[in-house]
């Protein structure tokens, strides 16, 4: 019983630690968004580069699938193997973008 | 490693185990459909939507049911030890979704490269850019919108949280808001694409009023459009689990259902949070 309970416990302990940065990984990615959509507009006003624009919407995409990828997805509590599962493909993406923005 | 127990618990691991047909008619109704889109054969395409209805349909069933499909369990061998074999069969279907839409958005910039940004007067195909007045996409509803999706995606976390905490009520209510959220992004989407359509004449090809925006229209509709169509799919799901949630299906050691789902639906979250900035914040 003692042991039934202790299990219970376990468990209780572990979805809370898995919880915990919901709410925070909520507000950082509805504050990158607001960011994100500004970027146009002060790019214009400021004479910012397209290309440096298009590296900050980049950057923050990337931030934010992180934070899903990590804390919703729960990779960051997955063993190494699991984590490793979806970075392979990411070699393939990087490797077609590229190809098509700067091949022939 | 203890977290992963958390999450990640078989259920019904020693349940009979019976094959089930219905997974490998889903898999043939994706040959014959894109296979029919490929010979541009309306028929075949129907072939393979009426199989998809008839694949979709049968596993519902089957699961409505109770029977269990085969390969239940956790892995038991090097590297996947303990690791439930459904969730490392969704994060293989994950990695190939991936694939798809790496596919599909490198199309897109494909385009794109070899489109000039539009003139103020447009003579040819060319692209908008988010700060000329003329730009057809409205920035500010889509924002919204790429913030309900994302609120889903919390409220789906919070779903399988609560129901690893056996929190009947508290799982119920967030899987209902998270189904509710997707309607409403869908909703919203449609609403977009008539606006488009029938206002701003933005179609998927080159009309007689905007002929320029042929290319763009073609790369907006069709990523935007599959991945709507992946939403509209998780919604499915996601309905399926809040009618077996409301019959008190899931509970402390039964949710693996709910966060296999929900991994699918983060995954559409990402692509969104990829597809936001590519189709409607850079000009070129």
């Amino acid at each position: 019983m003692a042991t039934t309970t202790e299990a219970a416990h376990g468990t209780h302990r572990v979805a809370e630690e898995l919880k915990r940065p919901y709410v925070l990984v909520l507000v950082l990615l509805a504050l990158v968004t607001v960011a994100e959509v500004q970027v146009p507009s002060l790019g214009q006003t400021y004479g910012i580069p397209e290309s440096m624009q298009i590296l900050l919407l980049m950057a923050s995409s990337i931030a934010k699938a992180a934070l899903v990828a990590l804390y919703y997805m729960h990779l960051r509590y997955e063993s190494r193997i699991l984590r490793l599962l979806p970075v392979g493909p990411l070699a393939f993406v990087a490797l077609l973008v590229l190809a098509v923005t700067f091949g022939g | 490693m203890e977290e992963g127990h958390a999450h990640g618990a078989p259920e019904g691991a020693h349940e009979g185990h019976h094959t089930s047909i219905f997974p490998f008619i889903v898999a043939l109704s994706a040959g014959f459909g894109f296979g029919g889109l490929a010979i541009h054969s309306f028929p075949v395409v129907g072939v393979g939507v009426g199989l998809l209805v008839v694949g979709v349909g049968g596993w519902l069933w089957q699961d409505a049911k109770g029977i269990s499909f085969a390969l239940k369990g956790a892995f038991e061998d090097r590297p996947f030890h303990d690791v439930s074999v459904r969730k490392i069969g969704m994060w293989i279907f994950i990695v190939s979704e991936i694939f798809f839409f790496t596919g599909l958005i490198a199309s897109g910039l494909a385009l794109r490269v070899r489109v000039p940004l539009c003139p103020e007067i447009p003579t040819g195909a060319c692209w908008p850019s988010p700060t000329s007045p003329d730009f057809p996409l409205n920035i500010p509803l889509t924002a919204v919108n790429t913030f309900i999706l994302i609120v889903s995606s919390f409220t789906m976390a919070e779903s399988l949280h609560f129901a690893q905490l056996g929190k009947q009520a508290q799982m119920r209510a967030f899987l209902l808001a998270t189904l509710l959220l997707g309607a409403m992004f869908v909703s919203i989407q449609v609403y977009e694409y008539s606006k488009l359509f029938f206002e701003e004449f933005l179609t998927p090809w080159p009309n007689a009023t905007k002929p320029w925006f042929g290319t763009f229209g073609t790369a907006f509709y069709t990523q935007t459009g599959f991945h709507g169509a992946h939403v509209t799919g998780g919604l499915l799901a996601l309905a399926f689990l809040n009618v077996k949630a409301w019959r008190g299906k899931f509970g402390k050691g039964n949710h693996e259902a709910i966060e296999l789902v929900g991994l699918y639906w983060h995954l559409v979250d990402i692509v969104w949070i990829f597809l936001f900035p590519i189709m409607y914040l850079i000009g070129r």
